[in-house]
């Protein structure tokens, strides 16, 4: 508990409250000091219960809000120590990296600032399973509600406030768990000892525990019921003023993405071990390394248009149209165009989709080999489809308004370049299937979650292009069909391959062995229950029902297909706690694990369980290909003071 | 796949796959459609079944659909009938640690899985761009509409008729129709499922919205009136619901309006004021099995049958519609 309670996530998350609520208090003393309608109050509390009152104390202040949620975050980043090196720098200082637990027990590693990338890994790793629980949560509430026609326990606004937070809160979710994913595997594939800029990494890690508890608390200061795409006009006129919350918490996370993209790449460019051409990488640096350039490239986007929605509430500016002044009008002079922010905005969230999808598609890449015993059939094809899945994803953004005010002419376009992503995604599932032949397979549970993943993956596919073509997208566009071929793409593409991964490398993360029988469990609730929640999700949308809805007429005689997604739901989310039973009792008791318990050829595979402190104890040679399953002695890396294999 | 010592047993394996991915395609679109293909014979539940077509404009879409629907079925058996043949015939024996053999690629099988979906991509840019502009197309014999959208409500004008005002859409059965679309606060959207098209409504100058809407002279008045436009030309009589499609906050699910499609003589008596249309129901009293829809307000509304309006608690059944304004007014109360 002492160690809890020293901790960078316990004082840094009680700097930020502190910071919050002094600078709340600060600002709107000013405020009101200088003339403002606005009630010196301290703290920004707005809430809205569950029975629709809104219980906030009057003279509320918007952009002190605004400015006491920005100052928040330095609040965390100073507390936390992770800008501490930084500032020595500043100060003309050299301070050197610390590696190891400093005399505390090794767990408080995984709650303090550390530079080291594989505990910035699992720290990813332990924050995304922790936000899915929560988004999770807010799903199964929503899901009960619209489990029968009528509305039962929630009203208009708690509904939607529990969507738009269930949306963002599942994005941060899988940002953190591909920056699990890159982080712990990245370095020690390419061979290096760790991240190009390991303070950069530690930087982006506690950067995005701030933004994610932002994004949480927005559901209690006000909630916000603009889906997470917060859409102005909508979004800019909303007294909900939870949504501010939601944007600057959204921007922030932003800050994560970039600057791990980055570190990505370049640790990738110029880390690999000596031998290690870009055509001998393990497959999953590929998919990691395309995520990563895109990452570091879109992002910005939304951060522009997030900034200027928040700008628009707080102090006025009209980009989006919300301020129709006669007099400017009359002037001849445009006011803004709601269209302009979603431009922006997919321009960012639709490549995002891909950053979320493509490190899982690498996993199952990756995954599949060691347990057919083949090699990756055409891996240079499958390298070059993540590029190519990254740069035609790029150029596809507005496909999402194809039903909007966009001229007619110019759907066009979006709706070619949307069916060319059928062609590189084509060359992924035909790959694999290639690999599977003839392969001798076993059913780890880290295969079985493989298989499951191409399977769900394969139901978000086939969804996809009839939402790309215009003439049937009329009839779907923003109808529930989305909603089941969305959850389709991000649990095939994402959560699938991320669950086989913690499976996969629990033994090398660990040093133990997880419990076989409960994996199996896991997976044989949670893939039948998914593919009857997205197929019913799909059928409902077909015939009518909207997306985002609180309710829904009976005339649409859906009543017993949202009756079974809700039972779907619910399995899903059991048997996502039977994983977690499972990873954490058998990180205590469980029989040690050998270094590579899959023979698998993997760099990683060839160092002890759990990897030391620098991944290799010297540095390993590359010598021949990555995935030579199938010829005797055929060798891949040469780790040095390796056991045998 | 080539170069392997048993390619006479390949040549088994892929004749079998071959029969089954046909078998797994027609029984994957019979399971979307619930159509056996190339018969007459439903199988009376189709897990993507569409609300039935009552626009012209759904010929076009739904035809896309069902190329749609093929080309799913067909993908699906390619990619899950080798894979779970893999799966059933070449998993690991009890006992055999080996290897499986060592097959790196086929350049040629990766060009065939680029080039032949680049084929199935061409077919559909070119459906999809023709079942595009048909949805598009203007007819000769318009009548207009206009549409504002507000929350959480929708309001329509009539041109025609001195831009007459109304709670509903009521139109003549084979009426080409163009909406012209604004809203008056945030970006909301039309949808009629039985009408397959769909049009986001976007706050464009909200500042001619406050002046007199029935009033205005839009084409020389206003250089920002820009309305979303979308047409259709019902072909069904029938109530059919209108339902805002994008989230516009707390009571979007229940943005609800309706379209009348009525026969011309009915549509003639609408418009002189001497039909009466139902109240506007709420649809969250309705109760499953009502099918109050193409059921009973069809008869009532063809002078058939009565109008239950128990389903819909205390709201008054119908209004006398005398002139437009009282129309709105017994509707509002409802
Ligand atoms: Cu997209
Ligand atoms: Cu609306």
């Amino acid at each position: 508990m002492r160690y809890f309670f020293t901790s960078s996530l316990f004082i840094g998350a009680l700097g930020q409250w502190l910071t919050g609520y002094f600078a709340y208090n600060a600002l709107t003393r000013l405020r009101f000091n200088l003339g403002y309608d606005v009630t010196p109050a301290p703290w920004f509390f707005r809430l809205r219960n569950f029975f629709g009152e809104d219980i906030t104390p009057p003279g509320f202040d918007e952009p002190a809000m605004v400015l006491a949620t920005l100052f928040s975050l330095i609040g965390f980043l100073l507390c936390s120590g992770v800008l501490t090196d930084w500032l020595k720098m500043c100060a003309g200082q050299r301070p050197h990296l610390t590696h190891g637990a400093q005399g505390k027990p090794e767990w408080t590693r995984y709650i303090n600032v550390d530079v080291n990338h594989k505990v910035i890994g699992i720290q990813y790793g332990m924050s995304s399973i922790f936000i899915l629980l929560v988004g999770g949560l807010l799903a199964i509430l929503f899901r009960l509600e619209l489990a029968m026609p009528g509305l039962q326990f929630l009203d208009g606004d708690s509904y939607n406030t529990l969507f738009s937070a269930h949306g963002i809160i599942m994005i941060a979710a899988i940002f953190a768990g591909v920056g699990a994913m890159t982080n712990y595997l990245g370095p020690v594939m390419v061979g290096a000892s760790d991240m190009a800029f390991p303070r950069l990494n530690a930087f982006s890690y506690w950067v995005s525990v701030p933004s994610a508890l932002i994004l949480i608390a927005g559901i209690f200061m006000g909630g916000w019921d603009t889906g997470w795409v917060g859409y102005p006009t909508h979004s800019t006129s909303t007294t909900m003023a939870g949504v501010q919350m939601f944007l600057l918490g959204f921007y922030l996370n932003g800050f994560s993405s970039i600057a791990s993209g980055l570190n990505l790449v370049v640790t990738t460019i110029y880390m690999r071990a000596k031998g290690m051409t870009y055509f001998r990488m393990p497959i999953f640096v590929w998919a990691a390394l395309a995520a990563s350039i895109l990452q570091m490239t879109v992002t910005q986007t939304v951060g522009v248009a997030l900034t200027m929605v928040v700008a628009e509430r707080a102090i006025g500016l009209d980009f989006f149209g919300a301020i129709a002044d006669p007099t400017l009008v009359a002037a001849g002079v445009p006011t803004g165009d709601p269209i302009l922010f979603q431009h922006l905005f997919w321009f960012y969230s639709h490549p995002a989709v891909y950053v979320w999808i493509l490190p899982g598609l690498g996993i199952i890449s990756e995954l599949l080999p060691v347990f057919s015993r083949k090699p990756l059939f055409g891996y240079k094809w499958i390298a070059l489809s993540s590029v190519g899945i990254a740069l035609v994803g790029s150029i596809v953004w507005a496909h999402h308004m194809l039903t909007s005010s966009m001229e007619p002419m110019w759907k066009v376009p979006f709706m070619i370049s949307t069916l060319f992503v059928a062609v590189p995604t084509g060359v992924k599932f035909f790959s694999w299937v290639a690999t599977i032949w003839e392969g001798k397979m076993r059913f780890q549970t880290p295969m079985l979650f493989v298989l499951g993943a191409i399977s769900v993956f394969l139901l978000g596919g086939l969804s996809g292009p009839i939402l790309g073509t215009i003439a049937t997208d009329m009839h779907l566009h923003d109808s529930y069909f989305v909603v089941g071929h969305f959850h389709a793409t991000i649990f095939g593409g994402f959560v699938f391959p991320f669950f086989a991964a913690i499976y996969y490398w629990y033994p090398k993360m660990t040093g133990r062995m997880y419990n076989e029988a409960l994996g199996k469990l896991h997976f044989w609730i949670m893939v039948p229950g998914f593919w009857v929640m997205s197929l019913m999700q799909m059928r409902v949308g077909m015939q009518g029902m909207r997306r985002r809805i609180a309710d829904y007429g009976p005339d649409l005689g859906i009543a017993a297909e949202q009756a079974l997604i809700t039972v779907a739901t619910l399995a899903i989310g059991w048997s996502i706690l039977i994983m977690l039973y499972n990873l954490v009792s058998s990180a205590r008791s469980a029989e040690k694990a050998p270094a590579n318990p899959w023979g698998s050829r993997s760099p990683e595979f060839q160092s002890p369980s759990p990897l030391p402190e620098f991944n290799y104890d010297a540095p390993i040679t590359v010598v021949g290909d990555p995935y030579d399953y199938g010829i005797e002695d055929a060798t891949y890396v040469v780790v040095p003071g390796a056991a045998g294999d | 796949m080539s170069n392997h010592k048993n390619n006479s047993s390949n040549t088994v394996h892929f004749s079998i796959i071959g029969v089954l991915i046909v078998v797994c395609t027609l029984a994957v679109y019979t399971i979307l459609t619930g159509a056996v293909p190339f018969t007459d014979i439903s199988i009376g539940y189709g897990l993507f079944e569409i609300p039935q077509a009552a626009s012209a404009q759904a010929q076009p879409i739904d035809w896309l659909f069902d190329a749609h629907f093929w080309l799913i079925a067909f993908l699906f058996a390619v990619i899950v009938v080798p894979l779970l043949y893999s799966i059933v015939v070449f998993r690991q024996e009890e006992g055999d640690e080996t290897d499986a053999p060592h097959i790196h690629g086929n350049t040629a099988l990766e060009i065939a899985w680029t080039v032949v979906p680049l084929i199935f991509v061409a077919a559909f840019i070119v459906w999809g761009w023709q079942s595009y502009f048909a949805v598009l197309a203007p007819s000769d014999n318009e009548v207009t509409i206009r549409a504002q959208a507000y929350k959480w409500d929708w309001d329509f004008y009539y041109p025609e008729h001195d831009n007459m005002f109304s709670k509903s859409i009521v139109v003549p059965v084979g009426q080409p129709v163009l909406l012209e679309m604004q809203s008056r606060d945030v970006i909301h959207a039309f949808w009629v499922p039985a009408f397959r098209v769909k049009q986001d409504v976007f706050p464009y100058d909200t500042n001619a919205l406050e002046k007199n809407f029935a009033n205005a002279d839009y084409s020389s008045n206003y250089d920002h009136y820009k309305p979303q436009i979308m047409r259709f030309t019902p072909i069904e009589e029938g109530v059919f619901r209108v339902r805002c499609a994008e989230i516009c906050g707390t009571s979007h699910y229940a943005m609800l309006a309706h379209v009348f499609v009525l026969s011309q003589a009915d549509y003639d008596l609408w418009v002189a004021g001497e039909y009466k249309l139902p109240a506007d129901p709420d649809f969250l009293n309705a109760q499953p099995g009502d099918g109050y829809y193409l059921d009973e307000l069809d008869d009532y509304l063809n002078g058939t049958g009565e109008f239950d309006p128990s389903a819909g608690g205390d709201e008054e059944p119908a209004v006398e519609v005398e002139d437009e304004s009282a129309a709105v007014d017994g509707t509002d109360e409802s």
